[in-house]
């Protein structure tokens, strides 16, 4: 199968924000199945949020699940 | 007896007395929320069945879907294309200047809420830094969702694509809510100002209330590719000429029933249903009034399916552009009469499966060519005709604009996806659009006769991919893209896919494609071959255009077909278990039939 394959639903699963071994910050949004990962680019102070264990503002609406470095910081629909 | 409301002596009285909006939005519409349509007295205002302008956007869908999208700020560029996408009007982008902005701010009481509603917003380069290294000030971009417009088909997600700025996710009551704030937040800022809003970029047309034209709450199916279609038609029409210059007729299909259900319209411009048959004969109708009343200058769009246009009203379109009238034609191709079930018209392709034309033992889907009413409509004298799609969305653009600029009849074809009928996701319009358009099925085509006196002249292929070559190849990845894929990627081809596999339910698309549908494919070819030559890219010679029939060309490769499969047959059978299989099979059953014989006569 080349450009037929049945096009993938892209339901947000989790969120994860990462710490790379250099100190850096990558943050991911898992789909469904995890199948499909986007990258989701980082903008000002959401680490600090992260980072005091609150949700990033921009996951205020909808409240996706909020992973960090692995573990869950907020389930989904938890404020 | 109080006054007759059609024969009110002026215009103005006869608009004031048609309608009783107060009346309907009050009464009529809470009585179909509330109570359903049995309830509602019969009166006047019912018994006419006019319905106000945007009503629809009194209804809310928001119990449908499941999901709704989930904007990502940081990842947005501003491109526009998901609102362009959006076959519901239920995702919307503003640009506001910062300061306007704050002042919305801080009239939300909950500092929380203030955080989530600033998040919105971007500062694109589209639109913040590359007007303020203009020394302007930059704008602020942000897409909402208008959660009781969203049918959660995720069509807006694809268009997004690469740009992963939209994902979509579960709604429940608290979330919805949410979604609502939001967007009632974006419906209290102010409209984007006209500063951000460049001519040159057709993309940016629907930041401009003037191309808002459909409101949304019209019943079509999640992504339904008529729908954008004609959102984007009356977007370019009304952001160039104004939304008070333009009407619009519609012949009898789904799109009349999805935007004239009794109480709710999604437009904001006057539009009337004529009958199957006879749009392109009611809009003539209309013409000459309009023209008599000094209107001249008003935009008038007939819009309908193919059944419509190639089928029952054929010789009406044929009557119209012949009258040279200035009227433009909007044809929502769905290669099926869509509104009743899925009948063949004469669009569908040779090969497709449909009511009237199934895939059976005898039939193999339809017999006949597709009809290409683009070439029919460019022998006609003195018209404008395209071929388009809503994912080739600055080629459709330009096509109606280019339609609405022509002094005499144009002719629009569209390619639309219909979910049901082509057995396709809700959230693939654009991508098989766009697969229609690169394997041939749906050529794009411009004929201007502005352009010259030539047909070479007259005829634009640009758009389509690999326009010299018969099929188009990835250049990255060297693949070819042909009509083939295309039907593998659609149910209403599946059966010819089956091959020797039994289960209709594991194989659909995965065997090799039938004789039938390699007939089509040829048909496909000659008929983008036939395109090539009239555009003057391929010789008639190189371009060897052969007639081509289903059974004809069928049975040529049929034979071909049934040759290799009998030796794929006869290699599997020698390979795997072969004759001892079969003998093992045997002794299997008739151990089973004495054992069966055994229990029953012990009954
Ligand atoms: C004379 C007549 N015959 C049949 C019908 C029933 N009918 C209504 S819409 C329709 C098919 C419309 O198909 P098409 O024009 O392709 O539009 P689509 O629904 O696909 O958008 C039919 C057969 C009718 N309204 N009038
Ligand atoms: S999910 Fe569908 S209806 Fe909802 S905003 Fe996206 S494109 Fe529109
Ligand atoms: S399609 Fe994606 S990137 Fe473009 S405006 Fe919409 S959300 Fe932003
Ligand atoms: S049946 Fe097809 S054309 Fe009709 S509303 Fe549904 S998707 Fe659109």
């Amino acid at each position: 199968m080349k450009v037929s394959e049945a096009p993938q639903r892209r339901s947000i699963h989790y969120i994860e924000y990462r710490q790379t071994e250099n100190g850096e910050w990558i943050s991911e949004k898992f789909h469904a199945d995890c199948e499909l990962v986007m990258e989701h680019k980082i903008a000002d102070g959401e680490i600090a949020q992260i980072e005091a264990g609150e949700r990033p503002d921009w996951t205020i609406l909808g409240l996706p699940e909020i992973r960090c470095n692995g573990e869950v910081i907020k389930e989904y629909l938890e404020h | 007896m109080g006054k007759v409301p059609f024969f009110a002596p002026t215009l103005e009285e006869r608009l004031e007395t048609a309608v009783n909006i107060e009346d309907f939005n009050n009464r009529i519409l809470d009585d179909y929320d509330r109570k359903g349509s049995a309830e509602l007295e019969a009166d006047v205002q019912t018994a006419r069945s006019i319905i106000p302008a945007a009503s629809g956007s009194y209804r809310d869908f928001s119990y449908i879907a499941t999901e709704i999208p989930l904007y990502d700020p940081s990842n947005c560029v501003g491109c526009m294309e998901c609102v362009i996408e959006c076959p519901d009007t239920a995702i919307l982008g503003k640009v506001v200047e910062p300061d306007a902005l704050q002042s919305e701010l801080d009239q939300v009481d909950d500092s929380r809420d203030q955080r989530m509603l600033r998040s919105r917003f971007a500062d694109t380069q589209k639109y913040f830094s590359t007007f303020e290294k203009k020394g302007e000030e930059g704008g602020l971009f942000g897409i909402f969702i208008d959660p009781t417009k969203c049918k959660g088909c995720a069509e807006c997600v694809d268009a997004c694509g690469d740009h992963q700025a939209l994902s979509m996710v579960t709604k429940t009551d608290e979330t919805l809510k949410q979604f609502q704030e939001t967007f009632d937040f974006y419906n209290q800022l102010p409209d984007t100002p006209k500063r951000f809003i460049s001519d040159r970029l057709l993309t940016d047309m629907m930041l401009s209330p003037d191309s808002l034209l459909y409101v949304g709450g019209a019943g079509s199916c999640a992504g339904c590719g008529e729908a954008t279609a004609l959102r984007m038609m009356t977007a370019a029409t009304g952001f160039v000429h104004g939304p008070e210059n333009f009407g619009m007729v519609a012949s009898t299909g789904c799109n009349t029933v999805y935007t004239s259900t009794y109480p709710y319209n999604p437009y904001t411009i006057p539009w009337a249903n004529s009958l199957f048959e006879n749009g392109a004969t009611f809009g003539m109708g209309v013409r000459s009034r309009w023209n008599q009343m000094g209107w001249e200058g008003k935009k008038l769009w007939v819009v309908g399916g193919d059944g419509a246009f190639l089928d029952i009203g054929f010789q009406s379109l044929s009557r119209m552009i012949m009258s040279g009238m200035d009227i433009n034609v909007l044809v929502l191709d769905t290669q099926v009469y869509s509104n009743t079930g899925g009948q063949a018209s004469t669009a569908s392709f040779m090969s497709q499966r449909s009511d009237m034309a199934w895939h059976g033992k005898e039939l193999k889907g339809k017999r006949e060519n597709r009809k290409e009413l683009a070439n029919i409509c460019m022998m006609h004298p003195n018209v404008y005709v395209a071929q388009t799609t809503c994912a080739h969305f600055n080629h459709f653009y330009r096509c109606v604009m280019e339609a609405n600029e022509y002094d005499g009849p144009a002719v629009i074809i569209a390619y639309s996806t219909c979910q049901p009928e082509h057995g396709v996701a809700d959230n693939a319009a654009m991508k098989q659009a766009k697969l229609a358009v690169d394997s041939r099925a749906f050529p794009l085509i411009v004929y201007d006769p502005r352009k010259g006196d030539t047909m070479k002249e007259r005829l634009d292929l640009k758009g389509n991919p690999s326009v010299q070559s018969d099929w188009y190849t990835i250049r990255k990845t060297g693949e070819t893209i042909d009509f083939i894929d295309f039907a593998r990627s659609e149910y209403r081809f599946h059966k010819h896919f089956l091959g020797e596999i039994e289960s209709p339910k594991i194989t659909a698309g995965y065997g090799e494609p039938s004789p039938e549908l390699l007939a089509s494919k040829e048909e496909r070819l000659a008929n983008w071959r036939l395109l090539q030559e009239l555009a003057g890219i391929k010789s008639g010679e190189t371009a060897k255009v052969a007639p081509v029939k289903q059974s004809a060309a069928g049975s040529e490769a049929a034979a071909k077909q049934k040759a290799a499969l009998m030796a794929a047959r006869k290699a599997r059978k020698a390979s795997t278990s072969g004759d001892e299989g079969g003998a093992e099979a045997n002794k299997q059953k008739a151990a089973l039939l004495a054992k069966l014989k055994a229990q029953k006569a012990q009954k």
